[in-house]
């Protein structure tokens, strides 16, 4: 595996690409640099022992909770939709989800 | 008498005698925001007959007519990133700018039912990621000691508002120092209380395991009954705690007069005090603990090695955690849309035009931290970092009931000075960080004054759910301080006008 603590920028722009992101060439050698003295400092972390460490994702013990199975009233369809940039009828519009269909 | 330079707990015993209304309480401070708002820029969005509808209400529940709570008729600055019914909730960014939340949050129901009055919503960091207000893409917010300084972040707005007087007290959010840093910049006192112990209902998430909504007023008092109001188990929120707030109040002695430090064991975690802390922020930090001392607290040095991990674990954890919470925002349901030939091209679309860049950083570093293969090198080790410090936490607090130390290692920063460095702006937060990490309530309040005139904050710290012993001891200690009342730039419409950046 290459080392973590440093990113490339075609590394760079394949996660704009998992986050949605488009970057243009100005964007992507500047995140490169950023995010490389953001890792570099973070590189810190590498020789330091957590090997016998559980890890702590909530800080609050975290159990499943469940309500009772009684219906309660929620937001009306107008209120859902009330902040949709694109709708029709009580759905949300999206453009087309597959390629071959545009 | 001016009436929107009272405290909270002032206001309130002249609304219960009827001395004053609470129209005319809002009227005074709505005139105060009019007069301050161009040259702090503390508020998003004002509300006027909301308000003014609110205000009513309190009177009428004043005058008899319904339950009367230490918030009612007074008016209370929300951050925008709180929902509040159908008015805009912007979190500082315009992929939001157009966003009128269907519900209100938890914290806002409560404070509804505490007879508050909304001002209107604060100025922010976009989506909560900065320490500045820089990072709004509605421009900053400024110090009102200082207008050509930042009032901290990510809850500046909140923090400018209360010092300039633009409201009573403000709710903020603190993920990594949000509310305990520009409450320091600002010279008031700001809270983080226990996660789990305020709802995070219509909060929206930045870093979901860390976020914690809490007060900002200009004292420890003020805070406590905000407190009081917006904590309490809430079903709508999975992580919220089951208990009974008068069981955390009974390990306290807060809302007595003479509540004390006295035979409590104060904690200095020396690595708070090394390289890059401002000596003056340690004078001020050091001569509390005195004070501390003189009032009956036995002061002990702790240690806290892995503070230096600190930074770096929260970057990768709150980054990770905001990589996927922000998901959501692809144009779909709610925010803005930018159209494009498929829904994968629309999202892509949306995402690069209404994020900003800090967002962005941090959306790239997060999904870099949880990508197959790099999430055991960078993610999980910086979740088992945590665990480090979390037990370095846990180890103090076995001997000490209160932690002391400093808020942010500078007093506030000038506008500009760290918004090309983001590490340099990351550093700002180092002091403040573990708290969140750890899950503990945390406390800054006003210490003192640097040689030009700006607050400085100290931060106590306590375990986790002791939040009503650490407000008895900052108000111990506030008590003790007796810091001259001081008033920022008082005449904000003339003379002192902000720099342009």
């Amino acid at each position: 595996m290459t080392d973590p603590y440093s990113i490339t920028p075609e590394m760079v722009l394949h996660i704009s690409k998992l986050a949605s992101l488009e970057l243009d060439e100005t964007e992507k050698s500047h995140f490169a640099e950023e995010l490389n003295a953001i890792l570099g400092h973070m590189k810190q972390l590498k020789n330091l022992d957590t090997e016998h460490l559980e890890a702590t994702f909530q800080t609050f013990p975290a159990v499943n909770v469940l309500r009772k199975d009684v219906p309660e009233p929620s937001l009306s369809t107008a209120e859902v939709l009330q902040n949709a940039p694109e709708k029709d009828g009580p759905f949300f519009k999206m453009p087309p989800i597959l390629e071959s269909d545009v | 008498m001016t009436l929107w330079k009272q405290t909270i707990a002032e206001a309130h015993k002249r609304l219960s005698k009827r001395e004053i209304s609470p129209v005319e309480l809002l009227h005074s401070v709505q005139a105060r925001i009019k007069e301050a708002e161009p040259s702090v820029h503390s508020y998003l969005s004002v509300f006027n007959e909301e308000a003014e509808a609110q205000a009513k209400e309190a009177e009428t529940r004043l005058k008899g007519g319904g339950e009367v709570s230490p918030l009612t008729g007074i008016p209370l600055a929300i951050k925008d990133i709180l929902c509040i019914r159908n008015q805009p909730t912007t979190c500082g960014s315009k992929i939001l700018e157009s966003f009128k939340p269907p519900y209100d949050a938890t914290a806002i129901t409560r404070l509804r039912q505490a007879g508050a009055v909304f001002t209107g919503k604060t100025n922010m960091d976009e989506f909560a990621m900065g320490s500045s207000t820089e990072n709004s893409a509605f421009g900053p917010s400024r110090n009102p000691w200082d207008l050509t300084r930042v009032p901290g972040g990510s809850s500046g707005g909140s923090a400018s508002a209360v010092a300039a007087g633009e409201a009573l007290g403000a709710l903020g959010t603190d993920t990594g120092g949000s509310i305990r840093q520009p409450a320091s910049f600002c010279g008031i006192v700001g809270m983080k209380p226990t996660y789990g112990l305020v709802s995070r209902f219509g909060l929206v998430a930045f870093a979901s395991s860390l976020d914690q909504i809490g007060p900002m007023c200009h004292t420890v008092e003020d805070c406590r009954l905000v407190l009081d109001a917006i904590a309490g188990h809430d079903a709508k929120d999975s992580t919220s705690a089951t208990f009974k707030l008068s069981d955390l109040k009974s390990y306290a002695e807060a809302g007595k007069a003479d509540a004390s430090v006295k035979g409590m064991v104060v904690g200095i975690p020396k690595e708070f005090f090394g390289a890059g802390l401002d000596p003056e922020v340690r004078k001020v930090v050091m001569d509390a603990a005195k004070k501390m001392e003189s009032l009956g607290a036995r002061i002990e040095e702790v240690a806290f090695p892995s503070l230096e991990y600190a930074l770096s674990a929260y970057y990768l954890i709150a980054s990770g955690e905001a990589s996927s919470n922000l998901a959501r925002y692809d144009g779909t349901r709610y925010g803005l849309r930018v159209s494009g030939p498929t829904t994968k091209a629309m999202f892509t679309a949306t995402r690069s035009r209404g994020f900003g860049l800090e967002v962005k950083r941090r959306i790239m570093l997060g999904t870099y931290a949880l990508s197959s293969g790099y999430y055991d090198a960078l993610y999980l080790k910086a979740q088992k970092t945590r665990t480090l410090l979390k037990n370095d936490l846990d180890k103090a607090f076995k001997t000490c009931q209160i932690l002391l130390t400093p808020t942010s290692p500078t007093p506030a920063f000038k506008l500009g000075d760290k918004t090309s460095d983001p590490l340099a702006m990351y550093l700002s937060d180092i002091y403040t960080i573990p708290v969140n990490l750890a899950g503990i309530p945390g406390l800054s309040q006003p210490g003192g004054f640097s040689s030009e005139n700006l607050p400085i904050g100290v931060q106590l710290l306590a375990p986790a759910f002791h939040d009503y012993v650490l407000l008895q001891a900052g108000k111990s200690l506030e008590t003790a301080l007796n810091l001259q009342k001081r008033t920022p730039v008082e005449n904000l419409s003339h003379g002192n006008q902000p720099a342009t950046v």
